[in-house]
């Protein structure tokens, strides 16, 4: 079986402080991970070098069992087949709901885009843009967007902070819908163990730049 | 207590807001009442030849815009990303270009290109490469509000170049559109550099009418197409500078701008930081000229009544305006100051003082008037307003307005509270305000031509009046002047601020 994700030695640092060292994980497809860690520990950073947005400064990135970071290979983000939903909605503010999604669609295929939009329940929005939606809703047409290019790994980072407790239950329902539908590999990352059992039975934790799967 | 402490304060600052907004308005009732005594010549307004010439106005203003947008968009772009360790200090230096005046630019360039022929292709590179500096100005405060959680996220679904056009370029349209409007005013009313390559253009027209004795009436019939179309321009303005704000969280553009360039990209972005460097090359010119320092001290020590009168006709105005838009932004209706305080733009420096004198000429005192600085100091407050204010508003907004509120849950006193909390906490953008009056002042001549006292001298008119009759040694040195004075005191700023970012900020 091909893995969704498969990271060897991987290691960053800023400045002196070692982030990340020698990191190994795999996960295998249609799993929902999810990575726990303090404040500063690095999660954010190894969404970002995993999404290729930063660079590592050593190590192998499979995405698929396709190599799409190494010493000599970094494929830029929009080659990597993921979504991304960031901390903060990050939803650009010039465009509407619907063209912050349609932005996603590559080659203008818009036949599930009814479909995504009854599911997120974001239907009634679709034309007001960024400034004038709650966080829930941020929340929710963010990982809209993420999947509208229907990719095979799905990344999500903190995607419960800054909400109600009712939201996060909303948030974690459609994103427990949305895997089932669409088979999708989901890795998250949170600071908040309860949050993380919502959508994941697989948790690890972020120490010291290793992780560590964590027992329940 | 009915009349307590907080009440007082607001309605004596009420009184002044609307009592300075009268005053904003005099050359305003001027124009109309002239209007109305005489009737509306609709002969002298729809001139066939004249509305040609406004095009043609209108055709140089927008290739103006097109051109110094195009330049200043990619070269911030590529100083942002190759050069970010010395983005402040280059952008220090495009501030003090644009402090220093739009004929100090041209007299440069007149050195390298000769002052006859190609009239309009010389008056576009010299405005071009000037006003660019207001753009990389007003862009580099859209950079510096773009969260790089926008880029990023735009990172995972297109090409870095798709990500120039469709998310930077798309979402700094704010920033662009309104200095592009602004632009596109100040060129239209701008009669220096045309006349200086003998390009015939709509404000010239209403300035030699003027200088020609044309009756008052006339002059400002033959200018309300051109107040026309800088009002639509205004309007845009207005529209557009509401929206230069988004909500920043973490690291901006102008700190981080990781995004990889094509090779259409590079060899722009190139180009036009040559331009710019070319435009400072121009300028440093100034310094070739007045190697001879005998030449600089002599024009130093015999221009010093001259100058010590430039920098009070730009000091005095500018401190006023500045405190006149603190006044009208803290206790004035939002949308009548933003209405009133950017009419100053509408009319050309020109119209401005023809205004001015025939407001004033109407009363006894006028004779003592025109012999003191009153007028020019009016003219330049009203000139200085707008500047002022898109300075200070934008860096007001920047301020957490809940810091202020906790003041007065420990001070009960406006006064000790203003002193120790307020004036502290806006010290920055109400230094910025003024700065840019002030610089912007010192290089004003369209209204200070027509009403300086008699005896006076200023140091653009001396400039602007060397350009077209005198020396262009005596011109270097005093450019050279200009330069030295304004780069010092921004580089000196620019590096407190640097280094007590946090405190500015």
């Amino acid at each position: 079986m091909i893995q969704i994700l498969q990271i060897k030695n991987l290691s960053k640092s800023f400045g002196q402080k070692k982030i990340i060292r020698d990191l190994n994980f795999t996960m295998n497809p249609g799993e929902i991970t999810a990575v726990m860690g303090k404040s500063g520990a690095g999660k954010t950073t190894l969404l970002k070098i995993i999404a290729g947005i930063a660079k590592p400064e050593g190590g192998l990135i499979y995405i698929n069992g396709e190599l799409v970071e190494g010493p000599k290979v970094s494929k830029p983000p929009y080659s990597r087949n993921i979504g991304f939903v960031f901390q903060n909605p990050a939803l650009w503010p010039h465009m509407t709901v619907e063209e912050n999604i349609k932005f996603s669609i590559k080659n203008k295929n818009y036949n599930e885009f009814n479909e995504l939009v009854e599911i997120l329940k974001i239907k009634d929005i679709l034309k007001n843009y960024p400034e004038e939606m709650s966080g829930g809703e941020g929340k929710r047409v963010s990982i809209a967007r993420a999947i509208a290019s229907n990719p095979k790994l799905l990344i999500m980072d903190e995607p419960f902070t800054n909400l109600d407790l009712e939201t996060k239950k909303d948030t974690a329902e459609i994103i427990n819908i949305i895997h089932k539908r669409k088979k999708l590999s989901i890795l998250t990352v949170g600071h908040n163990y309860e949050d993380n059992l919502r959508i994941s039975k697989k948790i690890f934790k972020l120490k010291d730049g290793i992780l560590n799967e964590e027992k329940y | 207590m009915l009349w307590s402490d907080k009440l007082r304060k607001e309605i004596f600052f009420k009184i002044i807001a609307t009592a300075v907004l009268i005053i904003i308005l005099i050359p305003f009732f001027s124009i109309f009442d002239l209007i109305i005594k005489e009737g509306i010549a609709y002969d002298e307004i729809l001139n066939i030849r004249r509305i040609k010439l406004l095009l043609k106005s209108a055709v140089l203003s927008l290739s103006v815009v097109l051109v110094s947008l195009f330049i200043s968009f990619n070269s911030l772009m590529y100083i942002t990303k190759k050069l970010r360790k010395y983005a402040f200090i280059i952008i220090a230096f495009v501030f003090t270009l644009f402090i220093i005046s739009p004929y100090i630019h041209a007299l440069s360039w007149i050195k390298l290109f000769g002052i006859g022929g190609f009239g309009f292709l010389k008056t576009l590179i010299v405005l071009s490469t000037y006003y660019s500096t207001i753009n990389i100005l007003i862009l580099s405060a859209g950079f510096n509000n773009i969260d790089t959680n926008y880029i990023d996220s735009a990172r995972i679904y297109i090409k870095d170049e798709g990500i120039i056009y469709h998310i930077i370029f798309k979402m700094l349209k704010p920033y662009w559109i309104s200095s592009s409007a602004l632009i596109f005013i100040l060129v239209m009313s701008d009669f220096s550099i045309p006349s200086l390559f003998q390009l015939k253009t709509y404000s010239l027209e209403i300035f030699t009418y003027y200088t020609s004795g044309t009756s008052l009436t006339k002059i400002i019939y033959i200018s309300i197409p051109l107040i026309l179309i800088n009002t639509a321009a205004l309007i845009i303005l207005v529209k557009y500078s509401k929206k230069m704000e988004f909500k920043k969280r973490g690291r901006n553009l102008l700190s981080n701008f990781n995004l990889n360039f094509n090779i259409f990209y590079k060899i722009t972005t190139l180009l036009s930081l040559l331009v710019i460097a070319l435009m400072f090359l121009v300028v440093s010119l100034n310094f070739i000229d007045t190697s001879n320092f005998n030449l600089l001290y002599e024009t130093f020590s015999g221009n010093t009544e001259e100058m010590k009168y430039s920098l009070k006709a730009a000091f005095i105005p500018s401190i006023l305006s500045t405190m006149i838009v603190f006044i009208l932004e803290k206790y004035s209706n939002e949308k009548l100051t933003k209405i009133f305080i950017v009419i100053p733009i509408l009319i050309s420096g020109s119209l401005l003082g023809i205004a001015i004198i025939n407001f004033f000429s109407k009363f006894k005192i006028y004779s003592d008037l025109v012999g003191s600085s009153t007028l020019l100091y009016y003219a330049n407050t009203f000139k200085a307003l707008p500047f002022v204010y898109f300075v200070l508003k934008g860096t007001l907004e920047t301020k957490d307005k809940n810091l202020l509120n906790s003041g007065l849950i420990y001070e009960k006193n406006w006064l000790r509270r203003l002193i120790k909390i307020e004036i502290p906490y806006y010290l920055f953008p109400i230094f910025s305000g003024f700065y840019v009056g002030f610089g912007y002042l010192t290089g004003e001549i369209a209204s200070s031509i027509l009403l300086i006292p008699p005896g006076e001298q200023l140091i653009s008119l001396k400039i602007y009046s060397y350009l077209h009759y005198g020396s262009t040694g005596k011109i270097s040195a005093l450019g050279l002047i200009i330069i030295v004075f304004f780069s010092s005191i921004t580089i000196f700023l620019s590096l407190i601020i640097n280094r007590k970012r946090r405190f500015f900020r």
